[in-house]
């Protein structure tokens, strides 16, 4: 009989003990695999949006921020509106080399107009943008003509021929952008000239007509000079234009970066809880299982098995039983994650992007080896205890 | 070990059965509303409805992993069991669907749902199968002279 299968015996001859063992390892590596794809795929998340965004300043107007951040990330519609004379007086500012307008809309709610309600759509002016563009250039190398649409990653065709229903006019849905794990995947871009166009048909085809108000915009994105400081054209910004407020791409999505650390503050407070308890409890069990089997493995020691055959069967028991309870909490783990990750983004307020083959490998093959540290740790002084007693004593008790 | 498969079998066909009607978007005040002003579900609440039909077989079957000591016809609950889980996959996925906009209560709680117990029952019966190995074999018939 080889290690292997003396280490499989023990544990098949001792159910109570091996589920327990096996259960410490499930919930270690569950939970330590689900909190880490959780913060990573929420911080991948956030990192995109702002990729994507392409601006380094975002104008808004003042008092909108929150709303703002919460229809980029969260795809919660929103509609603000200040002066579109500012995009003229941005572009004047010194260290500014790009600014485009875009404006922000929604479709109404439950209306048989709009194929799909309270859907966040963005239009961006053609022109002058340097952030839908560069996305588009994949696609769509000519760009969006009018009428026609490019949607989230979530977004369909709910009409024949690509169509969908906004405001009673059919657009013409182009194609998809890639996942973000954000509001953005909820949402629908399309040109300032069709936005007029399906603010011009609700006036008669809309249960209610969509309002541009006339020379408004929404947001203002800003691209700087190569070099320049951010944050000295954002403080230029602030002083010069009343009724705005500049956000640095780096301080974008602060609420939900702050949810993000009191996310992680609360998972390293119950990951430092859970694991010590996981490795005493484990611990305690094989203490108790050393004890009990002083006879039976002095018997072995007497049959000529040596102190460190006696060790690595002990050891190699509690690998098994780390491997069989990792392998099912990495299991759930993943299989929660990926099927209530919608759940979890509108329950926590935070994005999420499911992560890539080669990262959530690498997340897997860290669990594993935690869980089994966290087993063999624990197992490591009972067996080198019961390895060291003398075997004529040991089958005297 | 079959006790405890049978009992998480029953468990998601009870989940199965119960849970569609708590979830679907039916359940959160949404219906479809038609030209002549009707309302109608729709198609999530279908899907939720048809589980209970996956969720009876798998159910059978789990009280027969509970009850059963033959091999074979541990064997069978397991097979039947693993064919409930499957179509109680597909009824949302496939056969039936859920509504298109995936942030709706369907597609963020129902369907996770079903699919998470319609996995996990599936698994539990496959594992049945393996254990109905270790149980004892069906009695030799025994010659009547």
């Amino acid at each position: 009989m080889n290690l292997l299968q003396l280490a499989w015996k023990n544990i098949s001859g001792n159910g109570l003990r091996s589920w327990v063992v096996a259960l410490c390892a499930l919930v270690v590596a569950a939970f330590a695999l689900f909190a880490t794809l959780l913060l990573r795929g929420a911080a991948t998340s956030l990192e995109l949006a702002t990729d994507r965004l392409g601006a380094d300043i975002v104008v808004v107007p003042e008092g909108a921020q929150t709303e703002m951040e919460g229809a980029l990330l969260m795809g919660v519609p929103a509609q603000f509106w200040m002066p579109e004379e500012n995009v003229k007086k941005l572009a004047a500012i010194p260290g500014v080399e790009a600014v485009s307008p875009q404006v922000y809309l929604a479709t109404l709610v439950g209306a048989s107009c709009c194929s799909v309600s309270q859907m966040f759509m963005i239009g961006y002016d053609p022109q002058t943008d340097f952030t839908v563009r560069p996305w588009l250039d994949k696609q769509l190398p000519g760009g969006l003509a009018r009428g026609e649409v490019i949607g989230g990653d979530y977004i369909s065709a709910t009409e024949a021929g690509y169509g969908i229903l906004v405001y009673g006019d059919l657009v013409t849905l182009k194609g998809n952008l890639e996942p973000t794990g954000t509001g953005l995947d909820q949402s629908l871009f399309f040109t300032l000239e069709t936005a007029h166009d399906i603010a011009h048909i609700s006036e008669t085809q809309a249960e209610e007509p969509l309002v541009i108000p006339p020379n408004q915009v929404s947001a203002i994105l800003v691209k700087t000079k190569p070099g320049a400081d951010n944050e000295k054209i954002a403080v230029d910004i602030f002083r010069n234009l009343p009724g705005v407020f500049p956000i640095e791409s780096a301080n974008l999505f602060q609420s939900s970066r702050a949810q993000l650390t009191s996310l992680l503050n609360m998972v390293v407070i119950v990951m430092a809880l859970i694991w010590p308890l996981a490795i005493v409890l484990i611990g305690m069990i094989y203490l108790m299982a050393a004890n009990e089997r002083r006879r039976e493995l002095g018997v072995l020691r007497a049959l000529g098995a040596t102190r460190r055959f006696v060790a690595e069967s002990l050891l190699t028991e509690a690998s098994l039983l780390a491997l069989c309870g990792a392998s099912v909490g990495i299991f759930l783990a993943v299989l929660a994650i990926y099927l209530f990750r919608r759940l979890i983004v509108s329950s926590l307020g935070v994005p999420f992007l499911l992560p890539s083959p080669a990262s959530l490998a690498l997340e897997i093959g860290i669990g594993l080896l935690l869980a089994m540290l966290s087993v063999v740790l624990a197992a490591l002084l009972p067996a080198i205890k019961i390895s060291r007693q003398d075997p004529a004593i040991a089958m005297r008790e | 070990m079959k006790a405890v498969l049978g009992v998480a079998m029953i468990l998601f066909a009870l989940v199965l059965a119960i849970a569609p009607a708590f979830t679907d978007c039916e359940s959160a005040g949404k219906m479809v509303t038609t030209a002549d002003g009707r309302e109608i579900s729709m198609k999530c609440h279908w899907a939720g409805a048809a589980e209970v039909a996956a969720a009876i077989p798998l159910g059978i079957a789990g009280i027969y992993a509970l009850r059963a000591r033959r091999k074979e016809t541990l064997r069978f609950a397991a097979i039947v069991g693993v064919g409930a889980s499957v179509a109680a996959i597909m009824l949302p996925t496939v056969i039936i669907g859920t509504c298109v906009n995936p942030m709706m209560v369907c597609n963020t709680l129902m369907k996770p749902i079903i699919l998470a117990s319609g996995i996990l029952a599936g698994a539990a019966s496959v594992a049945l199968f393996f254990v109905a190995q270790d149980e004892e074999p069906a009695a030799a018939p025994v010659a009547v002279s």
